[in-house]
């Protein structure tokens, strides 16, 4: 079990990544955030966005889950009385609008199976 | 017209309710908050909150889930006026998020947003960044949430 004493300033926790599905992209607009870059490909082309766009709340909630599968559950925690400052810097895009890889001769699994992989 | 014409500064617009039933605090907090106060009534009881609650951030979303459908309905009501409505876009952030109490299994949350200001960007002619209050109360009439979120406006 972690206490607020095993947590220095500064320390660094890297969490795992977290590929983006089209389809949980729209589940959680559709319930939360229903605007048009939110819900399609369309939505969001004619965007500021570009394209199909997490919402900055999907985006945040899915933090907190990486942060659940990282290390909070194994501390003394009951709670958060906030955040200080959030800054939903780029878009995210859900990983089938990732670009794949460009061919490279280090590549050791097929093109198909590194195009998800690349997107985190 | 701009948001801080239709808004003036410091009038707050109740934007819509929320009730959070326990299987709807559950099923959000199974995939992106699974602590035991989040998950499990028994559980729940013998942590600090003393009952089973909402992830912060299912009351964040709470507040979006409210706005959308408000700000539409404030679209066709200016629209039906013959007025263009302020054209928003997406939000840089927030900052300033405060979680100020439970919020429970069966609580009614009524959110609100109250214009704070304006401020015209220099690198975008015509764009602004507002700053917007959110906040939610409980049926009690008790804060349970307040942020101060950006919002784009384009010209």
């Amino acid at each position: 079990m972690l206490y607020f004493d095993d947590f220095p300033a500064g320390k660094r926790f890297d969490f795992k990544p977290m590929k983006v599905k089209a389809e949980d992209v729209i589940a959680f607009a559709s319930e939360f955030d229903p605007q048009p870059m939110h819900l399609s490909e369309d939505g969001g082309k004619a965007s500021i966005l570009g394209g199909l766009a997490a919402s900055g709340w999907h985006t945040s909630a899915m933090m907190m889950r990486m942060l659940c599968d990282s290390y909070i559950r194994e501390t003394a925690s009951e709670g958060s009385p906030g955040v200080d400052s959030m800054e939903w810097k780029r878009r995210c895009l859900p990983a089938i609008r990732c670009p794949a890889p460009a061919p490279s001769s280090r590549r050791v699994f097929p093109a198909q199976g590194r195009r998800s992989e690349s997107c985190g | 017209m701009k948001l801080s014409d239709l808004h003036p500064e410091g009038t707050r617009e109740t934007i819509g309710t929320v009730i959070f039933t326990a299987e709807d605090i559950i099923h959000f907090a199974e995939k992106f908050d699974p602590q035991p106060f989040h998950l499990d009534a028994e559980l729940a009881k013998q942590s600090l909150f003393g009952g089973l609650c909402a992830s912060g951030w299912h009351t964040c979303a709470g507040w979006m889930k409210c706005f959308v459908p408000y700000w539409v309905g404030e679209m066709n009501r200016l629209a039906a006026e013959g007025i263009v409505a302020p054209k928003l876009g997406p939000s840089p952030g927030f900052h300033d998020m405060r979680w100020l109490q439970p919020v429970f299994a069966g609580d009614t949350i009524t959110y609100s947003v109250t214009f704070v200001a304006a401020k015209d960007l220099e690198s975008r002619s015509g764009w602004r960044i507002n700053t917007i209050l959110c906040e939610g109360e409980n049926q009690d009439g008790q804060p349970v949430i307040r942020f101060e979120s950006k919002v784009i406006e384009f010209p």
